[in-house]
């Protein structure tokens, strides 16, 4: 985890209904007041990008690995390609694979990435195109949600590509890095 | 915009107004308009062949945090935390074979890299479809950090972008701290 844990949440969200003539102790105004607002400047997030190259085989589906955060307030990311969720909510945000250039079956075939949630047990979201040319990479992207998830579930992208060849990744920098953000939006 | 700091309230405290301004007030004033702007080019803009353009001439609809204090082609961040930036832009035809030559891609700067960068190819007809490319990107942000929008094409030829019926469009909103 690179940033600071979310502030506590209530689960299930349960706002204090206030009633007349209450004087709520400090207790209550922290939880009902300052900790909801907390967490609403700084709700479960996490960002992450490939930092090495990935080999993806021939008509197979492969899960995409990352190797770096930049943003994980939840402790959601594995160290690999498994998000993880901590915090049981509606999640929005999106994926991304980049392939390498010049490569053999590089403009041949298809590409086709999806985004897996254990919690539906298959695939929620995906996209999917022809390849056109191998003399330029080509960032894929996946955007999703809002998807239910609850604690323990978690989201994983998967890419699959028919060029005949393994292709690899491009990982150089953030510009052609595969990468992979959601944040949670909502309780369940 | 300064990110509002919640209070934490202790046993037999006594509330005043400058508690609850600050503490309950400004935050939910806060999260219900986040620093965010939106903008849309109007005025259409060369792009030579294979060369990386700051995509400029923008008209701005929103933009409620000083994003555009510098001027020029890019933004400003004043308040930090992470971002969403939504950014695309359309090629108009020129009725040749260059619109289905080349490639047309769009990236932002970031910190001096390009960041988040999508290719597309263009039309297989010459004349038919517009060259039209958009993406999705989420960054950490500082504040003083600036962010350019680039786009590049190598169609060989310069190529206009597209204001009418498919308009450039740039939008970034700030959601977390």
């Amino acid at each position: 985890m690179s940033n600071p844990a979310p502030p506590r949440w209530v689960e299930p969200y349960a706002p204090h209904a206030w009633t007349d003539k209450e004087i709520p102790d400090y207790d209550t105004l922290n939880l009902y007041l300052r900790d909801y607002s907390d967490y609403l400047l700084q709700p479960p997030m996490c960002k992450v990008h490939a930092t090495t190259v990935q080999a993806i085989s021939n008509a197979y589906w492969w899960q995409v690995n990352f190797g770096a955060e930049d943003f994980d307030n939840d402790s959601m990311w594995d160290q690999s390609g498994i998000i993880t969720i901590h915090t049981a909510g509606y999640y929005v945000g999106n994926a991304s694979i980049c392939y390498a250039t010049g490569q053999t079956g590089g403009g041949t075939g298809y590409r086709w990435q999806t985004l897996y949630s254990s919690r539906d047990g298959g695939d929620i979201a995906s996209s999917g195109e022809w390849a056109e040319t191998s003399g330029y990479t080509k960032r894929l992207g996946v955007v999703f949600g809002p998807i239910r998830l609850d604690k323990g579930n978690y989201i994983l992208l998967r890419a699959y590509q028919n060029s005949g060849y393994a292709l690899n990744t491009n990982a150089t920098d953030l510009e052609f890095a595969s990468d992979f953000y959601c944040k949670w939006i909502g309780p369940a | 915009m300064i990110t509002p700091t919640t209070h934490l309230f202790t046993a037999g405290e006594t509330l005043h107004d400058d508690i609850l301004n600050r503490g309950i007030r400004d935050v939910y004033d806060f999260l219900q308009e986040p620093p965010q702007f939106v903008m849309r080019q109007t005025t259409a803009q060369s792009f030579l062949n294979s060369t990386w353009t700051d995509v400029t001439n923008w008209t701005v609809d929103k933009d409620n945090d000083n994003f555009r204090s510098a001027g020029g082609a890019g933004i400003t961040i004043s308040t930090s935390g992470f971002y969403t930036f939504t950014y695309g832009i359309g090629f108009a035809n020129v009725n040749s074979a260059a619109d289905t030559t080349g490639f047309r891609v769009v990236g932002l700067v970031i910190h001096g890299f390009y960041q988040g960068n999508h290719y597309s190819r263009p039309s297989l007809t010459a004349g038919m479809w517009w060259a039209d490319i958009g993406a999705v990107y989420g960054c950490y942000m500082t504040a003083g950090d600036t962010v350019f929008f680039r786009a590049r094409q190598s169609s060989g030829v310069t190529l206009n972008s597209k204001v009418d019926q498919v308009q450039a469009h740039w939008s970034g909103h700030w959601i977390s701290q």
